[in-house]
């Protein structure tokens, strides 16, 4: 009988797979100088959607590597616009942007993927993630046939990022993994991938670009890309709210290649279940910071005893109102004797110091009075001074 | 009284001149007692209004840490009606405590200390101006104009110091004493005008004794007067204290003196040096400062034994320079005080230069402020060199006309040197 019901137990353990417990989101943009303000766009309206939709700052790494709002060219300084009507400020005050400038760096983001770090480098620019952490990665700049340019310096490759992936696999540091990339020849970046539980998507194939969506006259450059575009508007339209059961097939339906301007790919085979299981996750499993609950033993019924959690509920209850009468039983006590004390007051003599004293205009001509005194009184001493000066 | 006509019509030119002020530019005084040369932190009547509105709604003027005046005062401005819907009390106050100053120094001029005391008379006495003169070198400077608009209340130390010279020149120890424990007690520094005041006063009382049979001996005069003025001043305390209700006002007012608390910029010398001053050096330099201004008195007081009106004198401009918030009010008695001495102007060597860079620092000044506070295109350096000019210009006045005293002396026994180039070694 023991034996039956241990196996059903580990039966249904097996059978019910483990939830992930955090979420974390990368945002990445590549490039730098001005005609690239849509990349930083990009990254700040998805920044902006993951916090609305609950990941704290201190789970988002926002790497922009140049400054868009304080960029002399920008005719709306201290601003990042990503649509022409220019309703909302991405930068607004209160981003956190982690890696900034020439920290963008292909080496920082490998470190920062694996955790290669010094002992002194801040817990605000490391990825502190556990084998439960769900991880959205989402990457935007120019990128080519298996590579992405970094800074208009180095590139990295997709065999880099796979390895730094298998990396993390190996140290377990990220329980599911959404990877989104915004490029030209997007897809190629996540081909190369080989370690379990990542869902990929990129914006165009191989051979194929990725394009803007529109410009600002005003502004002078592009705002948004159109695969980003897309997808915000999906999240801003779509996912309300932090309940939102809207699955990654949902959004990956949206899609439509026709507006787009190219075609976005996706990549289910490393995910445990495949396509099916991949498209049934949650939106909010990867872009909000939601995670479910798992109520223990619910699969058997056998080893939940309901009457014994009633027992306790009600030993709990029986404590708690013995420790009320006690508390009611003694309160008097205390407050008598304070009482008496405070019988015998100080009482405080001229201006009252430590009490804070009522401001109000009383005793104006007392004061007065006072005042006209001690100014004869000096008058008084100076006429006999006179007297004794001129006796002399 | 001996005020001849002269005096009587520079008087009323005086007062109808700052009534005139306050009255056709009635947002004049608020302007200037906003602008930091005039109104220090010590001194400035925004501060004893905020004072005084907490004395008569029964609260210690001095809990703001606003307030830094001598408790006396708030009576006295108490009696008058609210500023701001009767202002022309307060002015007139003003205006008598400005006339008073310089009535007194008209009839110290008339004393003629200035060019004969007991130990010296000057050989250009003839060349010293009418006392009238004298009186509008006060009066009508533009620095004292200023500050009586601004109701700076260093009119009233001034207006005590002036006193307590003139007292000091007519041999009147009780209102000396009166005078000094008034002006000290308002303003810490003029106690460190006590000495040569002392001396004068005992000059003054040999010389009128000549016609007495008693002559005081100097150790007992030093005693009564210095234990005259302890008292006059610890009775001044003891009233402050039954008008605040504590002794904590001494901490505000003259522990601010001393400990430097608020860097506010000013004309004076303290308060960059303090702005970038490590904490543990603080109080070494305070100290400094301090003993600094204080060496003055017993050399400039040794060296002019036998003038000591004018060691009063060049301790005014010291003080002027080095006090820790000075204003243009100190300047205004210095520059008054000095025209006493016009009698050796002529052996001041750059007297045009002084002058001259006293006129820029005082036209530079404002505008430098301007362009370091409003305008955000200079930085504290400025200004502070412009103070760095002022002071300057007021220690090449001091240093020349001390150096024109000096020489004025010496060729009392050197009369074959009148007119000669001299070359200080």
């Amino acid at each position: 009988m023991l034996f039956f019901s241990i196996l059903l137990l580990l039966g249904a353990s097996i059978l019910s797979s483990a939830e992930h417990t955090s979420n974390w989101a990368v945002l990445v943009s590549t490039s730098r100088f001005w005609f690239n303000y849509r990349h930083l766009a990009n990254v700040l309206s998805l920044y902006r959607t993951v916090k609305r939709l609950g990941i704290p700052d201190s789970q988002i790494i926002l790497m922009l590597p140049d400054d868009m709002a304080c960029n002399p060219r920008n005719v709306f300084p201290g601003t990042v616009y990503n649509n022409a009507d220019r309703a909302l400020d991405l930068y607004g005050d209160n981003i956190e942007v982690d890696y900034r400038g020439y920290e963008v760096t292909v080496e920082n983001f490998i470190r920062l993927l694996t955790d290669r770090f010094g002992d002194d480098v801040p817990r605000s620019k490391r990825l502190l993630t556990d084998d439960r952490s769900n991880i959205l990665i989402y990457m935007t700049g120019h990128g080519g046939n298996e590579f992405l340019k970094f800074q208009d310096a180095e590139e990295i490759s997709a065999f880099d990022l796979a390895d730094a992936f298998a990396q993390m696999w190996e140290k377990k540091r990220y329980h599911e993994m959404l990877f989104m990339i915004d490029t030209c020849q997007a897809n190629t970046m996540y081909s190369k991938f080989y370690s379990p539980n990542i869902i990929a998507t990129g914006s165009s194939e191989i051979d194929e670009s990725s394009y803007s969506h529109h410009a600002d006259n005003d502004v002078g450059v592009a705002v948004i890309d159109r695969y980003t575009y897309y997808n915000l508007e999906f999240l801003e339209t779509q996912v309300r709210e932090q309940g939102s059961k809207l699955n990654l097939g949902d959004l990956f339906d949206s899609y439509d290649e026709e507006q787009i301007h190219s075609r976005p790919g996706f990549r289910y085979d490393l995910f445990e279940g495949g396509a099916e299981a991949a498209r049934a996750r949650k939106v909010m499993d990867f872009f909000g910071n939601v995670q479910n609950v798992e109520v223990q033993g619910e699969a058997d019924a056998a080893s939940w005893n309901a009457t014994s959690w009633k027992e306790e509920l009600q030993a709990l209850q029986n404590l708690v109102e013995e420790a009320q009468k006690r508390h009611n039983a003694s309160a008097p006590g205390p407050e008598h004797s304070r009482a008496a004390a405070d019988g015998a007051s100080v009482t405080f003599r001229g201006l009252n110091h430590g009490v804070a004293a009522k401001v109000q205009v009383e005793n104006t001509w007392s004061k007065q009075v006072m005042g006209a005194t001690a100014l004869l009184g000096c008058a008084a001493v100076w006429m006999l001074g006179s007297y004794f000066d001129t006796a002399k | 009284m001996g005020v001849d006509k002269q005096t009587v019509l520079l008087f009323a030119a005086a007062a109808a001149v700052r009534l005139f002020l306050f009255i056709a530019f009635p947002s004049l005084p608020d302007l200037l007692t906003g602008r930091v040369e005039v109104s220090t932190p010590i001194t400035s009547f925004k501060r004893l209004q905020e004072g005084l509105f907490l004395y008569t709604h029964n609260v210690s003027p001095y809990d703001g840490g606003v307030f830094h005046q001598a408790p006396l005062l708030l009576p006295i401005f108490a009696l008058l009606p609210n500023v701001s819907t009767h202002p022309l009390p307060t002015a007139i106050v003003y205006i008598a405590l400005d006339l008073l100053g310089a009535y007194a120094l008209v009839r110290t001029a008339e004393s003629g200390e200035s060019v004969t005391s007991r130990l010296y008379t000057s050989p250009r006495k003839h060349l010293s101006w009418s006392s009238a003169a004298i009186g509008a070198s006060f009066l009508l400077n533009p620095f004292t104009i200023v500050t009586c608009l601004a109701r700076s209340t260093s009119a009233f130390t001034n207006c005590a110091i002036l006193f307590a010279i003139f007292k000091a020149t007519a041999g009147h120890s009780f209102h000396l004493v009166l005078s000094l424990a008034v002006a000290s007690y308002t303003s810490l520094y003029p106690i460190l005008l006590a000495p040569p005041l002392l001396i004068l006063c005992y000059d003054r009382q040999v010389r009128q004794a000549a016609a007495k049979p008693t002559v005081p001996s100097p150790v007992t005069f030093a005693i009564q007067h210095t234990g005259g003025l302890v008292a006059a001043i610890g009775c001044l305390l003891c009233i402050s204290y039954m008008l605040t209700g504590s002794w904590e006002f001494i901490g505000s007012t003259y522990g601010f003196h001393l400990l430097l608390p608020d860097l506010t910029p000013n004309v004076g010398l303290w308060w960059y040096f303090f702005t970038e001053m490590f904490d543990s050096f603080r109080e070494f330099f305070l100290a400094v400062f301090w003993l600094h201004m204080a060496s003055y008195v017993g050399g400039l007081t040794l060296r002019l034994r036998e003038q000591p009106l004018f060691a009063i004198v060049a301790l005014l401009g010291i003080f002027a320079i080095f006090l820790p918030y000075p204003s243009v009010s100190e300047t205004a008695v210095f520059v008054g005080c000095l025209s006493l001495y016009s009698h050796v102007f002529p052996l001041m060597r750059y007297a045009f230069l002084s002058s001259t860079v006293l006129l820029y620092a005082t036209f530079f000044g404002p505008a430098f402020y301007h362009l370091w506070i409003y305008a955000g295109s200079g930085n504290a350096n400025f200004f502070y060199a412009i103070t760095l000019v002022w002071s300057l210009a007021l220690i090449m006045i001091l240093g020349d006309s001390l150096f024109a005293v000096l020489r004025d002396e010496w060729e009392a026994e050197r009369p074959d040197m009148v007119g000669k180039e001299v070359r200080q070694i």
